[in-house]
Order: C-alpha cells, then sequence, then structure tokens
C-alpha cells in the first residue's frame, strides 16, 4: 500500500518538473525577474548611436587596433534607450538536439526503479560485515609493529633482490624453480592484499596505514564488547560482584593516571558509593567502562555543602549543556578527583566523549 | 621512582623535542631555574610530572643559555609555560586575555594536571585552542 503512495506522489513529482522545464521560459515564473525581452523598454537603434566610425587599420605597429564602434557589442546584447547594456544571455547558449530530445520523465523513473534495486542489494550486503574474522586473518600474516603495507613490501622482499634483468633471465634460463618460501610469500600477500581489500570495500579507506597494534585493538574492543553484551556473570558471584568488578578496573585506570597509588583505595570507595547512590541503570554503567571515560559530578552552587548530583557520564553532560539545562552554569569536577569543582562554562565534554 | 624535569640546553635540542613527541602533550617551561617565580613552578611541574607521564612530558628551557625562542615566543616573563602537540603550539583560553602561554607559576597541582588534560584532549581532538577549566582573569590581574 506504501509502496503504491509513493509511485502516486513521484508521478506528481516528475510531471510538475516536467511542466517547470517549459515554464521557466514563461513570465512569472521563478525566474520572472529576469529581463522579459523588448517590452519593459525600448531597444536603441544601433543608428542612433552617435560617432562610430568604420574599421581603419587592424594593427598599428604591431599593437591591435578596436575600431570605434559598437558592432562587436551589439553581436552579444543591445542598448535600450538609456543606454544601459542588456547582454543576451540566450544567444550565446549552445542548443543540443540530443539534449532536448530527452524525455527526462521516463529517465527518472527508471533512476528510481534502479535506485530501490540497489537498495535492496545493499540492504542483503550490509556493509558492516563483520570484520573481526578477516582482522584475525591479517593478524596472523602481519608482525607486530608493521603496518598492512609494510608487511606487503617484506613477504614482496624477495623478488625485489632480482631487479637485474639478467638475474631474471638467468633464472628462467635454468628454470629455477621457485623454493618452497617464496611460493608461500606469494601465497601471503594474494592473501593479504585480498582481506585488506575486503576491508577497503567496508569502507575503511586507511586499512593499508593500520598497524598491527591497531587490528588487534580493534580485535579485542569488539570481543569486549560482545562479551559485555552478553554480559557474562562467572557463576557463584553475585550480578552486583561482577559488575563492581568493572568499575575497580575503570577505577584503576582513572586513579593510575591522576592519582598516587596510596588515594586509589580513597577514590574507588567514593565512585562506588556514587554508584549507588546513581539510578542508572546497569547496562549504561557497564558501557562507560570501556576506555577512560570520564564521568562527572555537579552541585548547583560552589559553596562546600551543597548537594553533589551525579556521576553522570560526559555524553549525558554534554547534552545537557547544549540543551541549556545548565545555563548559568553548575559547578563539575571529575568522579574520582578530590580536587575543586569548576564552572561547567569553561568545561569542553565534546573533548572527554 | 623519582622523576627529574629535564634540561634542554639548546634550540636544535627544543626543535628535536617538540618535533619528535607523537602521542603526547609536550609543556615547555622557559625561564631560569634560580628565578622565584620558575622555582614554584618546577615544584608543580615535578608534583604531577610523575601522574602525568601517560599523556604529557615536561622540559625546562633557560632562556638565557637558549635565547632562540625568545623573540618568536614573546618570552618576557620570569616563567613562562607553553604546549605543544605535534610540533604544534596549542592555545588556552585562561581567562587572562593571553591564550598562546601561562606567564605565572601555578601551585596547584591537581589544577595544573587538569589543564594539561583539557590540553591533551583537545589537541588529540584536533583543537588548537581549548578552553582552561579554571578562569584565572580576576585572581591574577596585572
Amino acid at each position: 500500500m506504501s509502496k503504491k503512495r509513493v509511485d502516486f506522489a513521484d508521478n506528481v513529482e516528475n510531471k510538475t518538473s516536467g511542466e517547470s522545464s517549459r515554464r521557466f521560459k514563461e513570465k512569472h515564473s521563478l525566474d520572472s525577474d529576469e529581463e522579459d525581452e523588448g517590452l519593459k523598454y525600448d531597444i536603441l537603434d544601433e543608428d542612433d548611436i552617435e560617432g562610430q566610425e568604420e574599421a581603419t587599420i587592424d594593427y598599428d605597429q604591431g599593437i591591435r587596433i578596436t575600431p570605434f564602434n559598437m558592432r562587436e557589442e551589439m553581436e552579444e546584447g543591445h542598448f535600450d534607450k538609456d543606454g544601459t547594456f542588456i547582454f543576451e544571455k540566450d544567444k550565446g547558449e549552445i542548443r543540443d538536439g540530443w539534449l532536448d530530445n530527452i524525455d527526462w520523465i521516463q529517465i527518472k523513473e527508471v533512476d528510481k526503479n534502479n535506485l530501490d534495486g540497489e537498495n535492496e542489494d545493499s540492504d542483503d550486503d550490509p556493509s558492516n560485515i563483520d570484520l573481526i574474522p578477516i582482522y584475525k586473518q591479517m593478524l596472523e600474516l602481519i608482525q607486530p609493529g608493521e603496518t598492512v603495507t609494510k608487511a606487503l613490501r617484506r613477504l614482496g622482499g624477495n623478488q625485489r633482490k632480482q631487479v637485474s634483468s639478467m638475474d631474471k633471465w638467468k633464472a628462467k634460463k635454468q628454470k629455477v624453480e621457485e623454493t618452497p618460501e617464496e611460493m608461500l610469500n606469494k601465497e601471503n600477500i594474494m592473501k593479504l592484499t585480498g582481506l585488506a581489500d575486503e576491508v577497503l570495500s567496508t569502507g575503511n579507506m586507511d586499512v593499508y596505514q593500520m598497524t598491527y597494534e591497531k587490528i588487534s585493538f580493534e580485535v579485542k574492543k569488539s570481543e569486549e564488547n560482545s562479551t559485555k553484551s552478553k554480559t557474562v556473570i562467572p557463576q557463584g558471584t553475585q550480578d552486583d560482584d561482577a559488575l563492581d568488578m568493572f568499575a575497580d578496573t575503570f577505577d584503576a585506570r582513572e586513579a593510575e593516571k591522576l592519582s598516587s597509588a596510596e588515594r586509589k583505595g580513597e577514590t574507588d570507595k567514593d565512585t562506588i558509593k556514587h554508584g549507588a547512590d546513581g539510578d542508572k541503570p546497569d547496562s549504561q554503567k557497564a558501557t562507560s567502562t570501556k576506555t577512560d571515560t570520564v564521568k562527572w559530578e555537579y552541585k548547583w552552587e560552589n559553596i562546600a555543602d551543597a548537594e553533589i548530583h551525579g556521576p553522570y557520564d560526559s555524553s549525558q553532560m554534554f547534552d545537557w549543556t547544549e540543551d541549556g539545562y545548565f545555563p548559568d552554569g553548575v559547578f563539575v569536577r571529575k568522579v574520582g578527583s578530590d580536587g575543586q569543582f569548576y564552572s561547567s562554562k569553561r568545561i569542553d565534554f565534546d573533548l572527554y566523549i | 621512582m623519582s622523576y627529574m624535569l629535564q634540561h634542554l640546553t639548546n634550540g636544535w635540542q627544543v626543535d628535536q623535542a617538540i618535533m619528535s613527541e607523537e602521542d603526547r602533550v609536550l609543556i615547555i617551561r622557559f625561564g631560569h631555574d634560580w628565578d622565584p617565580t620558575c622555582m614554584v613552578m618546577d615544584e608543580t611541574l615535578y608534583k604531577c610530572a610523575e601522574k602525568m607521564k601517560n599523556f604529557a612530558v615536561i622540559y625546562l628551557v633557560d632562556i638565557t643559555e637558549v635565547p632562540d625562542f625568545n623573540k618568536m615566543y614573546e618570552l618576557y616573563d620570569p616563567c613562562t609555560i607553553m604546549f605543544f602537540y605535534r610540533n604544534k603550539h596549542i592555545m588556552i583560553d585562561l581567562g587572562t586575555g593571553n591564550n598562546n602561554k601561562i606567564n605565572w607559576a601555578m601551585e596547584d597541582v591537581q589544577e595544573f594536571i587538569d589543564i594539561v588534560e583539557t590540553v591533551y584532549r583537545g589537541a588529540r581532538k584536533g583543537r588548537g585552542l581549548v578552553v582552561s577549566p579554571k578562569d584565572y582573569s580576576t585572581k591574577y590581574r596585572y
């Protein structure tokens, strides 16, 4: 049903667009502010222009002499009685018989069909195909510290040695069989190029610059995500314990960066307490533990015993400030830092997302 | 673990330091070791160096020994802190009107770490100018 309606709307649109191309030539169209010819003003006759003279000589000592008349200008347009030059736009336009004969309505219909077909295709074959198996295969071929390009160069290195045509010729003459190692390298090159090409086709244009570390990080990240989404909770432990474990690793990372080892214990306790206070759903808590996520707490007034709200993650704070919930700013600080509260007006939460 | 602040003793070293640091913020303190303002600042730098080692590295430059940058960076103050990231000078809106540098001694370690972290996060996202968490306009008026 909806399909039919779409078709109907398209037809209407096509018709109007087909008509509009004709309508543009008439008055009161969208282009009606352009000059209408010969109606609003009187055309100045060429004979009325005084002081013109015929061409005398073309060149004077190598310098071209333009005759003192308006003939050239008159070819491109004309003057009205007030002396304003009106350029005739249509005159210079290139007419193309083939272009004029195109039935645009038909073409648009075909286009639409094509596009629909393509959309269906792309639905069948989504661009976010699972990259992880590909990455894993690539990791087997790349050595730590190498980019894909470097790995290809290394694998191709053996052939590079035989640059001179003499060597090649010798090799050919002796019909030296390729060593199994070379065969393997060649195979690997093909495999790696194929894999990289697959990644490339998903829209990741930097795949050849990706390092071993970067690829393994991607693999690790997705593995972490998948385990997290399943929320695997080991047997024999409480749900809360499992989540606290996440919180611990998060805090450990934060603490490592910001505070000394002895302070760590305190902040751990703090954040766990705050976490219990906050009414955040558990899933959100789990996702925020991914990398070095920063959480914020805020208070409305910068006085010691003002009520502290939070913790909230950076994107939440960013959205709130963007939506104008804090018109006069609130006082924020990072969870885990016992530093002072800063005005949220000076904090760019976007940086922490 | 003790962590000494490293001096750069000529222009080439400073250039190399700025250019070779790939993924950390480069903090350079321009001044004199004997200057009281610098002494306060160096103390703060020393305290936070270890904590910031993952995202920042600190160097000290004596502006008498290495006068190469005095004109370019307008180093007229007793103590100047400048931030660089991947060979690019990062500006900070401190509220003082001078976004190029910190030209006073900071005593609060956490405050300084917060500024450096903002610089680091901003620079990593391609910002050339970041806003310091605290506005220093009222406290340090010239």
